[in-house]
Parts: C-alpha cells; sequence; structure tokens
C-alpha cells in the first residue's frame, strides 16, 4: 500500500469515527410488516388477464392501496384523458416480444434514434467508458471514432445524447468546458469550446439534447447552481440562458429538448424520505426557462424517466411508484402501477406522447440483486399495458433489464442481464435485446 | 441519463401482501419474528453501516436516514429471504444503494461537513484534522463510483471481487477505476504518484 492508498484508508477511518459508539438512534422500523412469502406479485401475475379484483389492503396500506387499483394515466397530445384501465394481457404467447440480438459488455446507457440506429455507452475499462453504435438494430456494435487530443467522454456528468440518427454530442474532457459533438454518427468528431458563464468556469456538464443537427441545449451544474447554454446554428454561436428562475435545481437527471424549441427538465429532489420532483420547461431552444413547484413522488426513488416529448413525461420507481406529466411539467398526475407488476423499475423509456415501455424486476437478496423482470408497453399514454415476453440467455432466464431505449412506438432496443451475468465477477456480460420485427434487422 | 440502475439489490417498497383471514396468525408470528431479527442484526451492525454511508456522504443526518431506509427495506423484505445468512450483504448493499441514490439526487460536490473526531484510533491518531479534511475533500469531489471504489476498498478493506459484486461491475473495471481515482486523487492532493 503506497502512502497515498493509506492516506485515504486513514482519512476515512478516521472521518468514520466521528460517529460514536452508543450515539445511533434506535432502529424505527416501517408499520407495514413484512412481505409473506410466496410473493403474491408474482402468483398473481401468473393469472390469466389482469382482471382480478383487488385485494383489499390493509389500513396502514392505504395509501398504496390507491396506487395498486387502476392506471390512470393523462391522454395524450388530442386531449384524450384516460378513466380506469382495461389492463393488458399478461400472456406472453400472446404478447410481441423480444429477441436476443447479440452479446456485449457492461452496457449503462443505450439511445437509439429508430429500430435500426442506436448508441450504447459501454464499459470500457476505464470510468469514461466507450461509445458504440449499432446500424442494425443490435446485431453489431462498433466504437465510435475517439474522442481528439486524448479526450474521452466525462459520463460521470451525463452520457453523450443522440437524439437523432448521426448526432451525437456529450462532455468531452478533461479540460475547460467543452462539447464533442458528431454530425456524422460519431465517425468524427468535432470539439466545440463552449463560452463559460460568469462563475461557471468550475461547472460540470450535467445533461445535453440536440434536437436537430443546429439546436443544442446544454445544462451546466455547479453545487447549487445551474444554467443553461444553447445555440440554434449548429454551434456556431452559443447564447447562455436568460435568468433562470429561483427554485431551479443546479443538476438535471433528464433533458429533453424538440426541434420546436420546447424543452423539458426534470430533476428529483427531496430526501431519502420524502421524494419530490421538480421540472423546467422551455419554449425558446432554452434561451428562457420557467420551474414548477416541486412535487411530492409516491416514492422517494424515482430513478427512471423517459419524455417522450418535451411535454409528455414518465417517471417511475419502486413500489408501483409511477407520475406523468401531459403539459411539461406544471401539473402531474400520479398513476397506480398495476400490482401484479414487479416492484422496482429499472428503465422508462417513451418514444411519443402515447407510447412508452417500462421495464421493472423484483429486487432480491441475491448477489444479482434482481429477478422476475418485464417489460410493459403502453400504446395509448399509459391506459392499458401489454407485457412483451423476454428471452432466455443462453438458456438461463434474464434477471433485469436496463437499459432501454424505445425510438417508436414500434419497439425497444434493451440490454438484458441474467443471475450469472449480474453476479459474475469476469468482464461483465450482457444480453441485448430487440423487439423490431427481425426484417429491420436484416435490412438495416 | 435517462435511468439509473442500482445494480445490487435495490431497495423496493414493496407493495402490501394482504394476508387472507386464516393467515392473521401466522402473520403476526412472521411479523414478529421479522422485527426480533432485524432489530438484533441492527443493534449489531448499525453503527458500522452508519459509519459506512457518512464516509460516503459525508452528512451524518442522511447516514443514519439511508441505514434507516436500508433496514426497513430488509424488514420489509424479510420473508421473502430465502437465505437469512445473506441479510447482512443484502443490507449493505441497500445502504450503498441508498447512498448512490442520495448522491444522485444531491449531485453534490460539498466540501464542507467534516467534524474533528472525537476521538481517534491508534491507525488514525497520526492523521491531523486538517490533513483528514484535506483528503475527505479530495475524495468527495471525486465522481460518485470512484468514491465509491475507494471507500469499498481503503475504508473497509474489501477485496476486488466482492466491490465488483457490491458494484455489479467487472473486477477489472474495479481496478481500472480504483486506478484512475487514486490519480486523481493524487492530483487533487498535489501528489505524484
Amino acid at each position: 500500500m503506497n502512502t497515498l492508498e493509506r492516506r485515504v484508508r486513514a482519512a476515512t477511518r478516521a472521518t468514520a469515527e466521528d460517529i460514536a459508539p452508543g450515539s445511533i438512534p434506535p432502529l424505527s422500523l416501517p408499520r407495514r410488516g413484512p412481505h409473506r412469502a410466496p410473493d403474491l406479485a408474482r402468483t398473481a401475475q401468473a393469472r390469466p388477464g389482469w382482471a382480478r379484483a383487488l385485494v383489499p389492503l390493509a389500513a396502514a396500506a392505504a395509501v398504496l392501496a390507491v396506487i395498486a387499483g387502476v392506471v390512470a394515466v393523462s391522454g395524450g397530445p388530442h386531449g384524450r384523458t384516460a378513466g380506469t384501465s382495461v389492463r393488458g394481457s399478461m400472456s406472453p404467447a400472446s404478447s410481441p416480444g423480444f429477441r436476443v440480438t447479440g452479446t456485449g459488455p457492461q452496457t449503462y446507457h443505450i439511445e437509439c434514434a429508430t429500430g435500426s440506429v442506436c448508441y450504447a455507452t459501454v464499459d470500457g475499462g476505464l470510468y469514461s467508458g466507450t461509445v458504440k453504435r449499432t446500424a442494425d438494430g443490435g446485431a453489431t456494435w462498433r466504437p465510435v471514432a475517439a474522442l481528439p487530443d486524448h479526450l474521452s467522454f466525462e459520463i460521470d456528468g451525463g452520457f453523450p445524447s443522440c437524439q437523432t440518427t448521426e448526432v451525437c454530442a456529450g462532455w468531452a474532457g478533461p479540460g475547460p468546458l467543452q462539447l464533442a459533438v458528431t454530425a456524422n454518427g460519431g465517425a468524427s468528431w468535432q470539439i466545440e469550446p463552449l463560452p463559460v458563464p460568469p462563475g461557471y468556469a468550475h461547472a460540470a456538464i450535467d445533461e445535453v439534447s440536440c434536437a436537430t443537427a443546429d439546436q443544442c441545449v446544454v445544462h451546466l451544474s455547479l453545487d447549487h447552481s445551474g444554467t443553461f447554454l444553447s445555440t440554434v446554428n449548429g454551434g456556431a454561436t452559443w447564447a447562455a440562458a436568460r435568468a433562470v428562475p429561483s427554485g431551479a435545481p443546479n443538476s438535471l437527471w433528464v433533458l429533453r429538448c424538440d426541434p420546436d424549441g420546447r424543452c423539458i427538465g426534470l430533476e428529483p429532489t427531496g430526501t431519502n424520505q420524502n421524494g419530490e420532483l421538480v421540472a423546467m420547461r422551455s419554449a425558446d431552444n432554452g434561451r428562457t426557462w420557467a420551474v414548477s413547484s416541486p412535487v411530492r413522488t409516491p416514492s422517494a426513488d424515482l430513478m427512471s424517466m423517459s419524455c417522450g416529448d418535451a411535454l409528455h413525461c414518465l417517471v417511475a420507481g419502486d413500489g408501483g411508484a409511477m407520475m406523468t406529466t401531459s403539459d411539461g411539467g406544471v401539473t402531474w398526475r400520479e398513476n397506480a402501477a398495476p400490482r401484479a407488476w414487479p416492484d422496482t423499475a429499472t428503465a422508462v423509456s417513451c418514444a411519443t406522447s402515447l407510447d412508452c415501455y417500462i421495464a421493472l424486476a423484483d429486487a432480491d437478496a441475491t448477489p444479482a440483486g434482481y429477478h422476475h423482470p418485464v417489460v410493459e408497453a403502453t400504446h395509448d399514454g399509459g391506459r392499458t399495458w401489454t407485457a412483451l415476453s423476454l428471452p432466455a440467455a443462453g438458456g438461463s432466464p434474464l434477471a433485469v433489464v436496463y437499459p432501454l431505449s424505445c425510438p417508436s412506438a414500434a419497439g425497444c432496443i434493451g440490454v438484458g442481464a441474467t443471475a450469472q451475468q449480474l453476479a459474475g465477477s469476469g468482464i461483465g456480460h450482457r444480453t441485448y435485446i430487440s423487439s423490431f420485427p427481425a426484417p429491420q434487422h436484416a435490412g438495416a | 441519463m435517462t435511468s439509473h440502475l442500482r445494480a445490487s439489490a435495490a431497495l423496493a417498497a414493496p407493495r402490501a401482501a394482504a394476508a387472507g383471514a386464516g393467515g392473521q396468525d401466522r402473520a403476526g408470528a412472521d411479523r414478529a419474528d421479522a422485527e426480533a431479527a432485524v432489530t438484533a442484526l441492527y443493534e449489531a451492525h448499525a453503527l458500522g453501516l452508519v459509519r459506512l454511508a457518512y464516509v460516503m456522504l459525508g452528512d451524518r443526518a442522511a447516514a443514519e436516514d439511508v441505514v434507516q431506509e436500508a433496514y426497513g427495506g430488509l424488514y420489509r423484505r424479510w420473508g421473502q429471504l430465502s437465505d437469512k445468512d445473506r441479510a447482512l450483504p443484502y443490507v449493505r448493499s441497500s445502504v450503498l444503494n441508498g447512498c448512490r441514490s442520495a448522491l444522485r439526487r444531491r449531485r453534490t460536490r460539498e466540501i464542507g461537513g467534516i467534524h474533528q473526531p472525537p476521538a481517534a484510533s491508534a491507525e488514525t491518531a497520526a492523521l491531523t484534522g486538517e490533513e483528514r479534511r484535506e483528503v475527505m475533500r479530495a475524495l468527495r469531489r471525486l465522481p460518485d463510483r470512484q468514491r465509491e471504489v475507494l471507500v469499498l476498498r481503503f475504508y473497509l478493506d474489501e477485496p476486488e471481487a466482492e466491490i465488483a459484486r457490491v458494484m455489479g461491475i467487472s473486477q477489472g473495471t474495479v481496478r481500472s477505476t480504483a486506478h484512475r481515482a487514486l490519480a486523481a486523487l493524487g492530483r487533487l492532493l498535489g501528489e505524484t504518484s
């Protein structure tokens, strides 16, 4: 152990001793009791159809009872408003499904512009990761060109954004604030230095959204503040956002801008106990922004978010928690995941205002951490959901699906992992899956 | 980023499982067993886990919250644990997941909030308060995953295989992440090695 390692060990251990023995507060267990085996969710899911009657829930679970019953999702741009859900069939035999398209390394992020062209940020053996591209629906993946000047993507700030087949942009480091931008599908990259707003010399590039080759919006994040830069001429000039309103979060999980100039940004805030969600929206390519008041979320862990456009978003998390907006985050509707669904949303991807897919799995205490994954699809803004069957990988069932990208109503490309793949200690292998029809792969 | 995977055992608030009328007695017994077991685990390991979360988060209240949440999740899932011996690894994974969630929510790079220790062990006695703060400040400026690897490696003395399992990454990634983290830390601390 060298000197630096010894310093880390000593400092962390000395810091830990700030917490004195006997100073820990007593355990406060939730009022809700433990699950009883067998898992009722799985039992229910095996039943044909989802028209079963709801089991009356204990009074202590009254809040959960509300979300356990129906899916009632705000509709799409035509003013359709959903009522009580007609639950989709759970029969894999009658559902379209995913099939294995190949294998690859551990994959952090995937973004598909079409059913054929996707970009994935994969474990490249270094923390900065490697960006790969497929043009055949996931059958083959090739690394994009290396960034010039020994730069690499700073994926800790956010993954490169690739909303179209040819245009991607991401934070390139180390060095000053700069974007790496490609307009030819990653065949080459151009480094675009960004003008630094006053006080943002040490900011991180938090999120990027390029709706077209000309229109990009960048969110810059500091410890306690954030701001935006935007271009509408392919980076020839950049403009800083006019005054960012108070209450704006310093970072964003999701930034989505559309060719019509609308943008939405989402950030989960709050605490471990009480989750909140803040939305920001712009109608002028990111020059001016409005911020919503924080809304309480049904779960503190709303970890998966996706916006089909700058007005319609779905966020989901643990315990069947789902929320949707159809007005750019001004208002949110708390929805109910069907009770039979696994308890943890691992990925959400919305292709349009009406078409969303959600991947879920049951979290468990095995080394893999997950089992029993499902992917559900809605094509009516969440009124009804249909399960898509998932393939086995090498004879073993998948344990989780993550990440997932659904570029159109027609389907998704995602990454699955079996329990062995998740728990394995070798180079992490993952299984790429697609729900697009085979001809799209063959023709790509 | 569109979503985030807790690669290991993510905690999830389960939907209520309503026991049938005939199952009330058993449900009560299960609940009592779970309470006793989880409370015993808490009494035995909470200090270490709060310390771990505190090192990760630099915020005592948040660390205590994360640990409480983890044990709450363990309690809710007690009936689903086929191997009760895995309860401690499970809750530790949950604490780390909770730390990741908290860090992700805060996306913090705050560097303050480190307090003087009330007492120091023999191992850490030689470390001055200022040096400790300097190292912790630098540690907290690292990307979350780099910090987590270093904390697991040098605070908990976990082997690479266990770090890989807990974090859901390969051993090669553990090594490369640790290497990169130490290099960054060295730069931040003005060291050349």
